[in-house]
């Protein structure tokens, strides 16, 4: 990483420049978890969650070899963004190794200068929001030049197969973001960042860190009363408190984000929500009261990929987007952690 | 809410008829209450009466009384 050397002009603004996505090859639809699972009752879940199908990472398949994917697609695309790179940011709870940090191996494999800033920031639902805002903090600080961030999740490795309640509604997934002082993509604006971590253990892998490590205990299986299996080493999920949290929290954050912006709902043309699921977004969107034509949803085939829902959904809908139209995103989940931004949108390469 | 308002919402989670309802019943032993149920009576009351029904207070009820209780001493949202 170069700062900006005596006489260059730092940029007042950072710009979302270009989005690239990698799916998993395998999907897993509904039909198929209803098969392998005869007991479970999935008549309802597919309208209720809207997810139908969701792509799952093969078994040596990692959550940096999806942002390896989806950041080479990137530089296909864009050839002379890769030297320029000057700064990796990897948002993702899946990294290959305790240590070392998983953007210092992606930097050597997307082969970026070594004059390249390299972190890993472990954030879930609220982690594009947080990454754009890092990104635009290192431009408009004169600190980086050209930021590619990187968010990339395999939870389906941490789900029990057992366990409905988080298995019908996650996917995997990776996105690769550009960020630079150039004028010409979506100018990352007005944004609020939260957090509760008294909700932490809503929504957790409770066993397998430095807190609570592996051992024969957190291995064993058990059954809970609404019969999902799982061990302490899996994902946990209390979705009622999701909910609650959810609903207590976003109409706020939405709110405080306009003020920040000195804008009106009106003034914002797209609301781009994590997509947890089509309930709870549908939920969101009519207490909100923003019609269903300005808040996209893509879940359908993909399901809930963390940290990937709104770039992803930036990249399926973004064809609608125009110059002139602002765009806020919305990301709150795992934590509790919450942010929201506003991007004022021109032209925003999908790949 | 009245006490028919209150059922009608517990219903209308339930995807039941009305009818088909009692507060003696236990929620336990309704085949149809699942999960689902419960996220879309916490959708309703933060819809109708403004306010959250939390994992708490659902943890706490058994019948269906309990849940018609707790709506009935809310007022609807203006």
């Amino acid at each position: 990483m170069t700062p900006h050397e005596g006489g260059d002009r730092v940029p007042a603004s950072a710009y979302l420049t270009a989005i690239a996505r990698a799916l998993p090859e395998a999907i897993v639809t509904n039909a198929d978890l209803q098969a392998e699972n005869p007991d479970w009752d999935l008549s309802r879940i597919g309208g209720k969650t809207g997810i139908a199908a969701r792509h799952i990472a093969g078994p040596d398949e990692t959550a940096s070899d999806l942002g390896f994917q989806a950041a080479s697609r990137l530089f296909e695309a864009m050839p002379e963004a890769r030297a320029t790179v000057d700064y990796l940011l990897f948002c993702s709870q899946s990294p290959d190794y305790v240590l070392p940090t998983t953007a210092c191996l992606l930097q050597d494999r997307l082969g970026l200068s070594t004059d390249c800033g390299a972190l890993d920031f472990n954030q879930g639902c609220s982690g594009y929001v947080y990454g754009l805002n890092l990104a635009q903090a290192l431009i408009v600080s004169g600190q980086a030049r050209s930021v590619l961030l990187i968010t990339a999740e395999t939870y389906s490795k941490l789900i029990h197969p057992r366990d409905r309640s988080v298995r019908v509604l996650f996917g995997d997934a990776a996105t690769a973001s550009l960020i630079t002082g150039e004028p010409g993509g979506a100018r990352i604006g007005a944004t609020v960042l939260g957090t509760d971590g008294s909700g932490a253990r809503h929504l957790m892998v409770p066993a397998g860190g430095g807190r609570q490590p592996s051992c024969a205990a957190t291995k064993a299986e058990t059954t809970d009363e609404h019969g999902m299996t799982r061990t302490l080493e899996h994902l946990y999920m209390d979705g009622q408190e999701l909910f609650l949290f959810t609903l207590k929290r976003i109409p706020e954050l939405v709110s405080a984000t306009l003020a920040r912006a000195r804008l009106s709902a009106d003034d914002v043309r797209w609301f781009v929500f994590h997509q947890a699921n089509a309930f709870m977004n549908t939920h969101l969107r009519t207490k909100l009261h923003i019609p269903a034509e300005r808040a996209p949803m893509y879940l359908e085939t993909v399901g809930n990929t963390v940290s990937n829902t709104i770039p992803l959904t930036l990249h399926h809908a973004g064809g609608d987007f125009q110059p002139g139209h602002r765009v806020m995103c919305v990301g709150f989940g795992v934590g509790y952690s919450w942010g929201a931004c506003v991007l004022d949108w021109d032209t925003v390469r999908m790949v | 809410m009245t006490h028919t308002e209150a059922l009608a919402l517990v219903a209308e989670a339930v995807e039941l008829d009305p009818s088909a309802l009692a507060p003696e019943m236990r929620i336990s032993d309704i085949e149809d209450w699942s999960s689902l149920t419960w996220l879309t009576l916490m959708s309703l009351v933060d819809e109708k009466l403004n306010t959250q029904l939390s994992a708490k207070e659902i943890k706490s009820f058994s019948t269906v009384g309990d849940v018609l209780a707790w709506l009935e001493s809310k007022a609807l949202a203006a």
